[in-house]
């Protein structure tokens, strides 16, 4: 099944709506195979990208290239592709086994052999048997699954997945999650997903492009965008962070540094780095403690820095330091490589 | 427990008991007191629908009538249905102004647009005018008082109507579901016949329906505009009520009346059978 | 002396039923049924606000269509809600026949004995009068000709050009015998046999080829003379008077017009049977109220000396002007009262046809 995969590649794209630039100039190259999440926050322009991809929307400039071909003027039906809509899109007057056979219909594959690859790939997701139901018939996740085998059925090279989890609950979205892991490593598509929800990113792609304002800011692995992100931005959005002015002097010496980084215009401390055992830590500093919360498997702490600053501190509950009270004063530490500094 | 269950329903139906009545008072009894008229003339009798049904004039109109709202309704749908496609297929916020433009003449009185057609299609009429000027012919048309212009004036007044059920119902279709079609792989015709056509067809139906039962009823137009020969059994009815024979006329609209519903459960029978409804599970 | 006795028999037509009435009548109200719109303005205007000044009795006008059919309802109830009714020939005769009226004392209603026979009928006055006439295009007859008869209007070749009639077969039966050259005191009897009927059937056939529109409503005619869309038309006299005075090139032909009375009667079972007698006499029974009625509506009462209240030029416009009267012939709507069932249900067949 391998042979179904193909690199995509933004060349230079830029799409305006009249005065708003959606897409500003962006560049990205995704290999074969690879899963690759466009992640922002609304307005980022990672809808726009991915529609200008499946051919809904036309670039303003620049081109789009599926495997070797240019493919920006081609209508959405000759790029071979598969897509999973946010609201799944299913086709509510056809059965389950219609939806599914559809591309194969419309790629003039032959009766026995739709009956037999689309019997597959409901087998695939787990919905074999269900094949005269029609789509209103089913629950939210088992309509996702038949998006999901609509899409791939045809074994495009390339699958588009919009905010596809997005309509579905905490726990059924988990449960796709894994299974749309399964499917690609099973499958070996290339698979561009757009999302806005960094957990689900951070959880399902080889890389990340975080966008915002039409271009991309930071294009890594999940791991490398956590642990190293280059700006206020990405730390920001990424994860849960404490972002430490090193512009200002008395912020500086409240972390316990003698001088800011070089060129670093702030810190970022992930609130779990920030520990109160001294042998975990070789920077310390004093901070006041505001308020002190339960969640379950850590404590969350709010910590005041004599600067003024407020910090968030998320403890493992080993329960081996007694918790502080509100308003005591108590020394907290990081290690060094744990912070990041941010140059922009 | 049951009594707790039946309290409930009767709860939840309980909004729609002012609507049933008002259903009730001004449909289910003038229409019960125009069945007893057509039967009792003054006793029980039969006579009223055997002249009906044994004249041939009657049964000549009943046919036409049949005829006429069936054509005027698969016009309206014929011409209706791409409008509203139309109009779906622009900008959203253009889609108001054309809408409206499309309603503006159901502002006008039925008699009022009537009487302008005559304005358009008579011998001294603007077609007539504008083609012997043009010298295209030299004597005028009779476009007037023919069946012609029955259809035209008819379809003239009923078409919004088709455009409006027509475009509700194809707003209900997510737009999401033509994008899927396309990208799995449909062409944009296919797309629209595969997809969006079964999906609207309901729709589509629903203001074929609309419009033969509208028409059924209609006299002035005909009347107004139409021939000699261009007579429906709602002018019939009128001239019987105009002659006080209350009990030909009622069995005329009894006729009439169950024809429609008869004719229009067929249709949904047929429809059922090959069309998909949003309403079924 | 004639005028003297005319004047003082005006001067007790409007005084002598009043001051008894004025003292008898508190706070009776009197149902009408008329049709409304301008009419009924009218009518307001010159008989009914008068007539409650005069003797405190209001009259309740009504606008109503139908009223044969609504009059039906009302004798099976049992219980006329209405006391007056204006009536088509055909409601007439529909009433008179199945007993809806109540006799009329027409020494209560017409004292002076102003009206004609003609217009005092046993249950029933006759209030006034319109007719269907021939209506013509001038500018588009031939050089020199008029239209004076039916046997004009059926000549295609001599007065050639598109034509309209009424669908309706109540006066065209009358109007193609008439056509055929029978005098107008014999069509009734004719048509009552069975030969008669076809014979005009059979005339009919020869002008349904020319005639273009069978229209249904009085405004139609009118529009399509206006519109240019027939040149000859049957139509009701007083919409040609509208029309003429509107600048179009038209004229009536009132020979062979068929003169059809709209009567006022009281129905059974009132409990204001004397009220409305008067109310009756104080709408029909005064030539100078009748004129004035006639000035504005074209539809002239029969009451003695109206014309003498009336402005030669306006009065030669009227259906009942003694110049105009001789050639038309009454409606017999007790002869269609009896037969427009089966000759309608005939008429559709044959335009059908």
């Amino acid at each position: 099944m391998n042979q179904g995969r193909a690199p995509v590649r933004f060349q230079n794209v830029s799409r305006s709506f009249g005065s708003v630039v959606a897409l500003d100039d962006f560049c990205l190259n995704i290999d074969a195979g690879e899963f690759i999440t466009l992640l922002g926050p609304s307005g980022s322009g990672k809808t726009t990208a991915l529609n200008i991809l499946a051919g809904f929307d036309r670039a303003t400039s620049g081109e789009v290239y599926i495997g070797e071909r240019a493919v920006g003027a081609l209508p959405p039906e000759k790029r071979n592709v598969g897509m999973v809509f946010q609201s799944f899109a299913l086709f509510p007057h056809m059965s389950v086994f219609e939806n599914v056979a559809f591309p194969l219909r419309m790629r003039g594959v032959a009766g026995p052999q739709i009956k037999q690859r689309v019997e597959r790939t409901l087998e695939m997701v787990q919905l074999a048997g269900y094949g005269t139901r029609r789509p209103a018939a089913l629950s939210g996740g088992q309509r996702q699954r038949v998006a999901l085998a609509r899409a791939v059925v045809a074994e495009p090279p390339v699958l588009l997945m919009d905010e596809s989890l997005s309509a579905l609950d905490l726990k059924l979205r988990e449960e796709l999650q894994e299974e749309i892991r399964r499917l690609h490593r099973e499958f070996g598509t290339t698979v561009v997903f757009v999302t806005h929800d960094q957990g689900e990113a951070l959880t399902l792609s080889d890389r990340i492009a975080l966008m915002d304002a039409g271009r991309i800011r930071q294009l890594d692995t999940p791991g490398a965008l956590y642990d190293r992100p280059a700006s206020r931005f990405v730390a920001d959005f990424i994860g849960r962070t404490n972002i430490v002015p090193m512009d200002d002097g008395s912020h500086v010496s409240a972390v316990g540094l003698d001088h800011a980084p070089d060129h670093a215009v702030a810190l970022s401390l992930r609130p779990e780095k920030l520990t109160r055992s001294p042998d975990r830590s070789d920077i310390r500093f004093e901070a006041t403690v505001q308020d002190v919360a339960f969640r379950g498997a850590t404590t969350e702490l709010r910590l005041c820095l004599a600067s003024g600053l407020p910090l968030r501190m998320s403890e493992p509950r080993s329960g081996a330091l007694s918790l502080p009270a509100r308003g005591e004063t108590i020394t907290v530490g990081f290690m060094r490589d744990d912070a990041t500094a941010l140059h922009e | 427990m049951t009594g707790s269950l039946t309290a409930m329903r009767f709860g939840r139906h309980f909004p729609l008991i002012p609507a049933l009545a008002l259903v009730f008072a001004m449909f289910a009894v003038p229409v019960a007191f125009v069945f007893v008229e057509a039967v009792f003339a003054p006793e029980f009798s039969l006579a009223h629908f055997d002249r009906f049904f044994t004249r041939s004039v009657y049964l000549t109109v009943y046919w036409n009538t049949l005829f006429v709202s069936a054509t005027v309704a698969s016009i309206c749908l014929l011409i209706g249905y791409p409008m509203a496609l139309f109009i779906v297929g622009q900008p959203e916020r253009r889609r108001p102004l054309l809408l409206f433009l499309v309603l503006v003449p159901l502002w006008m009185s039925i008699l009022v647009r009537t009487y302008a057609w005559m304005v358009v299609l008579g011998r001294e009429g603007i077609v007539n005018s504008a083609l012997l000027w043009t010298g295209i012919i030299d004597q005028p048309m009779t476009l007037m008082f023919t069946t012609g212009s029955v259809y035209v004036a008819m379809v003239q007044i009923l078409l919004p109507i088709m455009v409006v059920t027509c475009y509700s119902a194809m707003t209900e279709i997510d737009p999401g579901l033509v994008r899927a079609a396309r990208v799995c792989g449909a062409p944009p015709f296919a797309a629209f016949r595969r997809v969006f056509l079964p999906l609207s067809l309901e729709g589509a139906l629903t203001g074929w329906s609309v419009i033969f039962i509208l028409s059924m009823g209609f006299f002035i137009v005909p009347a107004l505009v139409g021939g000699r020969r261009d007579v429906l059994l709602g002018n019939m009815i009128v001239n019987q009520i105009a002659q006080a024979n209350w009990g030909f006329a009622a069995a005329m609209a009894i006729v009439l009346l169950v024809s429609t519903v008869v004719l229009l459960a067929l249709v949904r029978l047929v429809a059922a059978r090959f069309l998909y409804s949003p309403r079924e599970v | 002396m004639k005028s003297l006795t005319r004047r003082s028999l005006l001067a007790a037509v409007v005084a002598m039923p009043l001051a008894t009435a004025g003292a008898a009548a508190q706070d009776v109200e009197i149902t009408y049924a008329g049709s409304g719109g301008g009419l009924a303005q009218v009518m307001d205007m010159l008989f009914d606000k008068p007539f409650a000044e005069a003797t405190g009795i209001r009259i309740k006008a009504l606008a109503t269509t139908d009223r044969v059919s609504a009059m039906r309802a009302m004798m099976q109830a049992g219980n006329p809600i209405w006391d007056v009714a204006e009536l088509t020939p055909i409601d007439y005769a529909t009433a008179s026949l199945e007993g809806w009226l109540e006799p009329i004392d027409w020494s209560v209603a017409d004292p002076g004995n102003l009206l004609p026979e003609d217009a005092k009928l046993a249950d029933a006055g006759i209030a006034a009068t319109y007719s269907t006439v021939i209506a013509q295009r001038t500018d588009k007859l031939p050089e020199g000709k008029q239209m004076t008869s039916w046997a004009d209007f059926w000549d295609v070749e001599s007065f050639p050009g598109p034509r309209a009639m009424q669908d309706s077969v109540m006066e065209n039966l009358e109007f193609a015998l008439l056509a055929e050259g029978v005098d107008a005191k014999e069509v009734y009897s004719i048509l009552a046999t069975e030969e008669g009927v076809d014979r005009a059937f059979a005339k009919l056939d020869e002008i349904k080829p020319h005639v273009v529109a069978w229209w249904t409503a009085g405004a139609q005619p009118v529009q399509m003379l206006a519109d240019g869309e027939v040149a000859f038309t049957t139509a009701w006299n007083g919409r040609i008077t509208q029309l003429k005075q509107e600048g179009v090139p038209v004229e009536t032909v009132w020979n062979g017009g068929a003169l059809k009375p709209s009567y006022v009667g009281i129905l059974k079972g009132t409990k204001h049977k004397k009220e409305a007698e008067q109310y009756i006499g104080f709408m029909i029974g005064d030539p100078q109220r009748s004129a004035e009625f006639a000035k504005m509506v074209a539809y002239p009462g029969m009451v003695k000396g109206l014309y003498d209240h009336i402005d030669p030029e306006v009065g030669r416009e009227l259906p009942t002007h003694p110049d105009n009267i001789a050639g038309q012939f009454v409606v017999d709507a007790v002869f269609w009262a009896k037969n427009m069932d089966a000759l309608q249900e005939r008429w559709q067949e044959w335009l059908l046809d």
